[in-house]
């Protein structure tokens, strides 16, 4: 991790409520991290974790009625959170690209990925002819792999493949050459086998571009392939984040832990999956102190009190009493 | 894609003779065309004659080729009433009807998509939750009430247009146009409106479930995360998406309106052919009763037809499929 670099995309004690009838529910508490120029930051965690939230808070697209209560978000040092959705048109596509879970329903099937990609690049790079905007289009396809990209310019998306198509949203993301892009679960919905294409071609993308990239996923085996470092999420809060092999090798919260025992070893034949008994609070339900303090087999009295914050680990940074003063 | 369309002709044609067959079995159990023709003078040899005249006597399959070898022919006989062509009768009124049809359809769509449009985007506005209930009136006001409404406001109470008839109109060859004249434009206001209301009440409704639905997809998303326009991506991503059962809809609207501009007509006594075959009924006119289902049931199909056809055009997924 180089140090001097000015961080590409800040998120500082983000905090996303939704207010509804009976409360408000916080999805999102107090979540600060960064990602530098060219990193691929992973976001772990499960179901209604937050992660795929974060995402969407960055690119200013939280469904209503949530919003962004307190916390910023800065992109190269420029905030922008409460920019109007006339300014956040410009940011979205131009300095943050996005690629979403299912690539066969992420593009619109009743144009060509040629007018897609067009559109797109003209959208952002207003100078561009349509003829440029062509040449380029099928210049991205080239880029990220995809064969006779002269005669797919004008096919439709259904006349694609999962992998293809996924391939054909990645270049989207790509088209104005954003500095950061946000990836969500780009590979769940892909065979195994494509997996590896997609997160290897990301990579590789990213580092010649030096697009940072915020990779969320559940897959711990696509975040040890493909990113730098990882964040871990539960409950709406960040836990735990670190460099990649770090982390992995030797995660410092009991969460972690417990996501990297349930990854089951090649050849091991077991008779019984690790897993984290019962299963992460809802948000109107959380409890007092750690969140995860029913599920934590080491818990004590503490985490049953206090909430604990971020500290230093051997790691990285965890949020467990565990690290920072004992559980008692 | 050809064999796609001869598929549909084919089926077109199926669904023709079957109306055909309908049409011919009025003639056949609505009594005796001789006894109808003929007056209290008429001789019992004079009707066997008749009867050889006319065919009668062959047996019911080679009637019915005769029948629809003289329909697709635009031959379907002599109208009881006053005697003249029944396809002349139609043909004259033929333009009336249509002009207001097209005109109707035309106001429906050019009003109906925007404001459906509109209450999409605009959910929870006061004016979308107006429009909405407003349009709850519109489909449950019968056109007549609206016609007569119409009016008493227009024309009765302010005096602006005219209350009935076509106005004055211009012969292009058989067709009779309304629409280069300035009474003749001015005619048309009042039951064009009345007849489209519950067109564009119905296209505002569908088009608003329709762009609700595509807005929540997963590509509206994305395009959004890819930095385009709202409206951009509203008026040509979602709408694009919506326009199918629309093309439908106005499809069989087209028809429907058919049907509806017999009560519009009778309202407004317009020249068409909803009033022709009002008073075909009220005479017993068989003929121009035949006729008019055929004319009619043939609009509905070449319309479904060509509506097939249109859904290849908007969607690239049906063009490969057989």
């Amino acid at each position: 991790m180089a140090d001097d670099k000015r961080p590409c995309l800040e998120v500082q004690n983000l905090v996303v409520e939704f207010p509804n009838r009976h409360g408000t529910l916080t999805a999102l508490n107090d979540v600060s991290l960064s990602i530098a120029p060219g990193e691929i930051l992973g976001v772990v965690g499960e179901s209604g974790a937050g992660k795929s939230m974060t995402g969407l808070a960055i690119l200013g697209l939280l469904e209503r009625p949530g919003r962004v209560a307190s916390g910023d978000i800065l992109l190269e040092g420029r905030s922008i959170v409460g920019l109007s959705d006339n300014e956040m048109e410009k940011v979205r596509g131009r300095e943050i690209g996005a690629i979403f879970q299912d690539p066969l329903t992420s593009l619109n099937p009743l144009f060509t990925v040629g007018s897609q990609l067009g559109e797109t690049i003209r959208q952002h790079l207003p100078n561009t002819s349509k003829a440029q905007a062509r040449t380029r289009a099928i210049e991205l396809l080239r880029e990220v792999g995809i064969p006779g990209p002269d005669e797919r310019v004008d096919h439709y998306p259904h006349q694609f493949s999962g992998g293809m198509r996924q391939r054909v949203v990645i270049a989207l993301a790509l088209a104005a050459r954003p500095k950061l892009i946000i990836a969500d679960e780009p590979t769940t919905a892909l065979d195994v086998s494509i997996q590896a294409q997609i997160t290897g071609l990301l990579r590789r993308l990213c580092k010649e571009n030096g697009t940072a990239v915020m990779l969320v996923t559940h897959d711990m085996g696509v975040i040890a392939e493909t990113a730098d470092r990882v964040a871990v999420m539960y409950a709406g809060r960040l836990i735990e984040i670190g460099p990649v092999e770090q982390v992995l090798k030797n995660p410092s919260h009991p969460y972690t832990r417990g996501l990297m025992a349930s990854i089951p070893a090649l050849g091991a034949r077991v008779e019984k999956l690790n897993q984290i008994d019962g299963a992460m609070p809802r948000l109107n339900a959380i409890p007092p102190g750690c969140a995860f303090n029913p599920r934590c087999r080491e818990a004590g009295p503490r985490c049953r009190q206090d909430l604990p914050v971020l500290a230093p680990t051997p790691a990285g940074m965890a949020a467990c009493w565990l690290h920072n003063g004992g559980v008692a | 894609m050809l064999v796609f369309i001869i598929k549909k002709l084919a089926n077109a044609l199926l669904v023709m003779l079957t109306v055909a067959f309908l049409a011919f079995l009025i003639f056949r159990l609505a009594g005796d065309p001789v006894d109808m023709m003929s007056t209290e003078q008429t001789t019992q040899a004079d009707k066997e004659l008749l009867r050889e005249k006319l065919g009668l006597n062959d047996n019911f399959f080679v009637q019915y080729t005769r029948f629809v070898a003289n329909a697709a022919q635009g031959n379907f006989g002599i109208s009881y009433r006053n005697g003249q062509e029944v396809l002349g009768l139609i043909a004259e009124r033929f333009p009336a009807t249509m002009e207001l049809v097209i005109v109707a359809t035309i106001l429906s769509l050019l009003i109906g998509l925007p404001l459906g449009v509109l209450t999409a985007i605009k959910r929870g506005a006061w004016y979308s939750e107006i429009l909405q209930f407003g349009s709850i009136i519109g489909v449950s006001l019968p056109s007549f009430v609206v016609g007569i409404l119409l009016i008493l406001v227009f024309s009765v109470s302010l005096g602006l247009l005219p209350a009935f008839g076509r106005g004055d109109v211009v012969e292009l060859g058989w067709w009779s146009t309304g629409f280069l004249t300035r009474t003749g434009l001015l005619a048309l206001i009042l039951p064009s409106i009345s007849l489209s209301l519950y067109q564009v009440t119905l296209v505002m409704r569908l088009v608003r479930a329709e762009m609700l639905e595509v807005m929540r997809s997963d590509f509206v998303k994305f395009a959004r995360a890819r930095g385009i326009p709202r409206f951009r991506i509203y008026f040509r991503h979602a709408l694009r998406n919506c326009l199918m059962p629309v093309v439908t809809l106005t499809a069989m609207n087209i028809g429907t309106l058919i049907a509806f501009a017999l009560i519009t007509e009778t309202v407004f006594q317009w020249p068409g052919m909803g009033m022709l075959f009002i008073q075909a009924v009220t005479f017993v006119d068989i003929p121009v009763m035949a006729a008019y289902l055929c004319i009619v049931s043939f609009i509905f199909v070449f319309l479904n037809t060509m509506v097939d056809i249109l859904y290849a055009v908007i969607d690239p997924r049906l063009r490969g499929a057989q």
